[in-house]
């Protein structure tokens, strides 16, 4: 090969007057070094702005976690005022007010209810179901993070697509 | 020009690589380093997280028909918060008149004038459970003067500026003193440290509380962190029938008054599951104000007699000594008994009450006629162990394990019991007779009426109780009524309730209630001073039990010295009537023929 060296032919010349002028190289360099600069404040306004949606998100649970506990205050307060509403005592006034009260033995009439079971003690709640499912009260979502969401937005969708 | 740009913006870009090298390297450094991860845990301690006490509401208490007894009402924490008091003075003087107690004042002066220093306490508890109207009157005063000195900036005038109030929740019962000895008490004072006395409160105080939770909190609010849903602590349901109740205790109160007796104890009972559907008692306390009653609490008297307080029942304790006899085959109703008024046995000279002699009378007359001579005979008929080994299996001498707070009870002496140190717990060869007409013996009103439960339920003796349900996590969870034991068999149960219901129409009782056949026996005992029986104090007793071929409900009556009669006949047997009246009204329970008539329809 080195018998036969090859001389240099006006191409070679046309080559070097295609050449990037100095400036251009040097601001492709600054580029290719401000680029992931770039793109990592993109990123940072992206996570910023998810943040701030999250901490959003997150106010509004908290004032939504003390309109529950003030509901469930109100809810045993009312419950219990409408006990002293209708206390004993209470209720016996009230009826003897209207002119109520205990029937004599003599006066009462026993009939056959057809169906009638008798008087049922108190259901507050209903019985003891096998189906009890415990989960957390809050979309996964609202605790997912960037980097969650990168993934299993973009790349398990694009896995599918493939 | 150009070079000048570009040297420039090289130099830019340079420094920010240079920055964000050396925020990578500081990055990695924090990553790698244990002083910086301690740096770091600390910061979280402090700035990131809040810690939270997530303590449940307490449950509630219904009847069995789903009547409030207990609940909870909303209140309010007054405190100050000392960075922004401005005015110390306003906030005591709008807040006295709310406080009662000297020392408390003395105390909110101190709390609300200390001094604020960063770092250290912020907070200061003033006065606890003020209601929504007196906060309403606190907000319009303290909304008043900020318009008059806003934010407090002139110490010369007014200013609540500081003061602030947080909701709390206050135990309430609505239905004050009724049910109170079943209920127990909850010192909702104590705050933190409040827990049931007595009662169902004391029994199930672990179930109404519920758990609290300790939980770090991020206080970053885009750092969510799911909250447990704090349950309320387990309600329940009880067996208590709250119209029932108040009859009791009304009728109770009424007869102990009447008798000028010192006190009463009624129980009734459902035999066939254990049921108490009401349980009233002497002296009451309005639970509401449970602070005014220190005094009495502590004093000797029991908060429920009917589970606590022992003593000799008499002759409603003749039925269990006839019930081991028949059971064990020595006697039938009609085994013949010649008595001659008196019985002597190892020492023990025993009369009648009347200290008559009645001459040849069968089993039932016996019971009939209260007769302790010829029950002491069937004493000796059945002998001293099986009349123990029976005794014992009525659950004499031991705890029912009601679920009630307080249960009490006194030892039952046998023969194996000869050389106790204290004499009064030792036995002697003469109980054997004494024992059998209920002298030298102490039950609780809890413990007779679940031993004689055992004759009215055909032979099986349920564990008394109170609660009927409980509701967890929003469902329900029903007790299932449990057995004892079998002390004695279904025919023998029979045999007996037959023998009790005939004695009391042959005795034409005050007990008795038209249309419907019931089974009962009197008490008188007398009550035992260190000198022996002389004092002319008794205790008056009776124990029913009806209708007899379906028992519904059994009562035991117990009126405590009676000072207008001394016989349970003519005090206890006519109370069970009015109480029976009354009771088979509110439980629908029609008169036996027409019952007999329903059941035939279908």
């Amino acid at each position: 090969m080195g018998l036969f060296k090859k001389k240099k032919t006006p191409i070679d010349t046309l080559k070097q007057a295609y050449q990037q002028t100095p400036w251009r190289a040097q601001l492709q360099s600054i580029a290719h070094i401000l680029l992931p600069l770039i793109t990592l404040g993109i990123m940072s306004l992206l996570y910023l702005n998810i943040s701030a949606q999250a901490a959003t998100a997150g106010m509004q649970i908290r004032n939504l976690q003390r309109k529950e506990e003030e509901i469930s205050r109100q809810i045993a307060n009312l419950r219990t005022q409408l006990a002293w509403n209708t206390s004993y005592s209470n209720m016996h006034k009230r009826a003897a007010a209207l002119g109520y009260g205990y029937p004599d033995s003599g006066t009462l009439i026993y009939i056959v209810v057809p169906g009638y079971q008798g008087r049922k003690t108190a259901i507050i709640a209903p019985p003891p179901s096998l189906n009890v499912v415990t989960s957390s009260r809050y979309n996964p979502k609202f605790q997912e993070s960037l980097w969650d969401k990168l993934f299993d937005n973009l790349l398990i969708k694009n896995d599918r697509g493939s | 020009m150009k070079d000048s740009f570009l040297s420039r913006l090289y130099v830019i870009a340079i420094s920010l690589s240079l920055v964000a090298g050396l925020a990578e390297i500081q990055l990695i450094r924090f990553q790698i380093s244990p002083s910086f991860h301690k740096v770091s845990h600390w910061a979280d301690e402090q700035f990131t997280y809040d810690k939270l006490n997530l303590t449940p509401t307490r449950g509630n208490i219904y009847d069995r028909y789903g009547r409030l007894l207990a609940g909870n009402e909303e209140v309010y924490q007054v405190g100050a918060l000392l960075q922004f008091v401005r005015n110390p003075q306003t906030i005591v003087e709008t807040l006295s008149p709310l406080i009662k107690d000297p020392k408390q004042l003395e105390y909110v002066k101190k709390a609300a004038s200390t001094e604020y220093k960063e770092g250290t306490q912020v907070y200061a508890n003033l006065v606890n459970f003020v209601s929504p109207n007196v906060i309403s009157v606190l907000q319009d005063i303290k909304r008043n003067y900020e318009l008059e000195n806003p934010e407090g900036k002139n110490p010369s005038k007014p200013s609540l500026r500081g003061m602030v109030w947080y909701p709390q929740m206050k135990r309430s019962y609505p239905e004050n003193d009724l049910a109170a000895n079943i209920i127990g008490i909850y010192p909702y004072e104590e705050l933190e440290e409040a827990k049931g006395h007595y009662g169902i409160e004391e029994y199930y105080n672990d179930l109404l509380t519920g758990n609290s939770e300790k939980l770090k909190m991020p206080v970053v609010p885009f750092m969510i962190q799911d909250v447990p849903e704090l349950p309320t602590g387990a309600s329940l349901v009880l067996t208590i029938d709250r119209e029932i109740q108040a009859m009791l205790e009304r009728k109770l109160d009424e007869e102990v008054k009447k008798n000028e007796a010192a006190s009463g104890t009624i129980i009734i009972m459902d035999p066939r599951n254990g049921e108490i559907i009401a349980m009233a008692t002497q002296p009451r306390i309005n639970l509401n104000t449970y602070y005014l009653y220190e005094e009495e609490l502590k004093s000797e008297i029991p908060f429920n007699r009917a589970i606590s307080q022992f003593y000799e029942p008499g002759s409603v304790f003749k039925p269990l000594t006839m019930a081991a006899a028949i059971d064990l085959g020595k006697v039938t109703p009609d085994t013949i008994f010649n008595d001659p008024g008196i019985f002597q046995y190892m020492g023990a000279t025993i009369y009648n009450w009347n200290r008559r002699g009645y001459g040849k009378q069968t089993m039932t007359e016996c019971l009939q006629h209260s007769l302790n001579v010829c029950l002491s005979w069937v004493a000796t008929e059945i002998g001293a162990e099986d009349f123990y080994r029976y005794l014992e299996a009525f659950g004499i001498g031991r705890k029912t394990n009601i679920d009630l707070g307080g249960e009490d009870t006194y030892p039952l002496r046998t023969p194996e019991d000869t050389y106790h140190p204290d004499d009064s717990y030792n036995w002697y060869p003469a109980y054997l007779v004494v024992n059998s007409f209920g002298q030298a013996v102490s039950v609780t009103p809890i413990q007779m009426a679940t031993a004689i439960s055992a004759i009215a339920n055909n032979g099986k003796m349920m564990k008394p109780h109170v609660l009927k349900a409980i509701i967890d996590h929003e469902q329900q969870y029903d007790i299932d009524p449990q057995v004892l034991g079998v002390p004695i068999s279904e025919q023998t149960a029979r045999t007996l309730t037959e023998m009790l219901a005939v004695s009391l129409e042959k005795e034409a009782s005050s007990a008795l209630v038209p249309g419907y056949r019931i089974a009962g026996k009197t008490g008188t005992a007398e009550i035992p001073s260190p000198e022996g029986y002389t004092s002319n104090q008794t205790n008056a007793s009776f124990v029913g039990w009806g209708p007899i071929d379906d028992p519904h409900f059994l009562i035991y009556i117990w009126i405590e010295k009676p000072t207008s009669s001394p016989w349970g006949s003519v005090v206890a047997a006519p109370i069970f009537h009015d109480i029976v009246v009354e009771l088979v009204k509110l439980l629908d329970i029609p008169p036996d023929e027409i019952r007999h008539t329903l059941m035939v329809q279908g």
